[in-house]
């Protein structure tokens, strides 16, 4: 019994390989426009670092809400978001990744976050 | 994939074998790090089932999968006798260490998919840097663990030792990521 179970679980499991290699190869045409493209990119740095607590369309979470241009009005000038996204904002809830992104990488999840995120 | 073996004799010579599994195994690694590397990354938020975002998905899922290896390495020590505990074998013990495997690997897909076709290979830093390796290392050392269990008349040290690999393997890609993911936002952060 036990058997013929794990015996089809690993049938599934191969049948998932392939689902994996079959998704993986298909064109990738659903990527998100302009921003997805290189590694390093605005919206695979906020998707790695951000979406955990503004969640994946910046509707918020544990952090604020983003998205949907929350974030343009909050900061209306992009210096400013830089500057918390660098430094950190409410005593290390909001984390600073001044030490962890570059300025070059702020600068491209800023910029997701006010042209992208969540429109 | 119990091809019956009618003549033992006409199998390869053992170092042609093992090459042969060496090649699959490469095959798959660099496979995935060139897909990982020219593939543009969709950044792209996948699935996040009950989770708050997709990372916490993958953290999540990760550490499952982690979980499901830790039983398969501890199976395998049972049934080669390497530990004594439980002192009799049990009939299903070879079962749950192939079920463990299969769900292990299966809760590590979903996972890989969204790095793959969404983040890429990366080495912005050397946590990413050997999270990247690694994880391509991974789906290939597993396909020579899978192919040397489905072989006969291997040496002894090989099962043993890729399948150490694997989990290795597993458990630095665990750590690059879950664990330092923890570290840097908190725990459990579902
Ligand atoms: C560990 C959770 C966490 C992560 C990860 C995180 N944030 Fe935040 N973020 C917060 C919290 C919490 C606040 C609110 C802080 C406060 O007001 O005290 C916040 C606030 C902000 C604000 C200000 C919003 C406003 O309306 O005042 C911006 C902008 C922001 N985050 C951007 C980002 C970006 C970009 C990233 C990724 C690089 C990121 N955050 C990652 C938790 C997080």
């Amino acid at each position: 019994m036990f058997k013929k179970a794990v015996n089809v679980i690993e049938v599934l499991a191969l049948v998932a390989a392939l689902g994996f290699a079959v998704a993986l190869a298909r064109g990738s045409d659903s990527g998100s426009g302009a921003g997805a493209g290189e590694s390093g990119s605005g919206a695979a740095i906020y998707s790695s670092n951000c979406a955990s607590c503004h969640g994946n369309s910046g509707q918020g979470g544990v952090g604020p809400e983003l998205g949907d241009g929350k974030v343009v009005e909050a900061y209306p000038d992009a210096a400013d978001e830089v500057a918390v996204v660098k430094q950190g904002l409410g005593g290390g809830r909001m984390p600073a990744f001044g030490g962890r992104l570059d300025d070059e990488e702020i600068r491209a999840v800023v910029d997701y976050t006010r042209t992208q995120l969540g429109n | 994939m119990a091809t019956p073996n009618a003549a033992p004799t006409a199998r390869p010579a053992l170092p042609v074998r093992l090459l042969g599994l060496l090649l699959a195994g490469a095959a798959v690694s660099v496979a995935l790090g060139v897909y990982s590397d020219v593939h543009d990354p969709t950044g792209e938020q996948t699935y996040t089932l009950f989770f708050t975002a997709t990372i916490n998905f993958k953290v999540w899922f990760a550490t499952v999968a982690v979980f499901f290896a830790l039983v398969q390495i501890l199976t395998a020590m049972r049934l080669f006798g390497k530990i004594h505990i439980p002192r009799q074998v049990p009939r299903w013990l070879g079962d749950v260490h192939r079920l463990s495997g299969t769900l292990a690997f299966g809760f590590s897909l979903p996972v890989a998919y969204h790095c793959l076709w969404a983040l890429g290979f990366q080495s912005t830093d050397t946590r990413v840097l050997a999270h990247s390796l690694v994880g391509c290392f991974f789906y290939g050392i597993f396909t020579v663990k899978v192919l040397s269990v489905r072989s006969h008349g291997l040496p002894d040290w090989l099962l043993p030792l890729v399948g150490g690999a694997t989990f290795a393997a597993l458990v630095v890609i665990w750590t690059t990521s879950s664990v330092w993911f923890w570290t840097e936002f908190g725990f459990p952060s579902f």
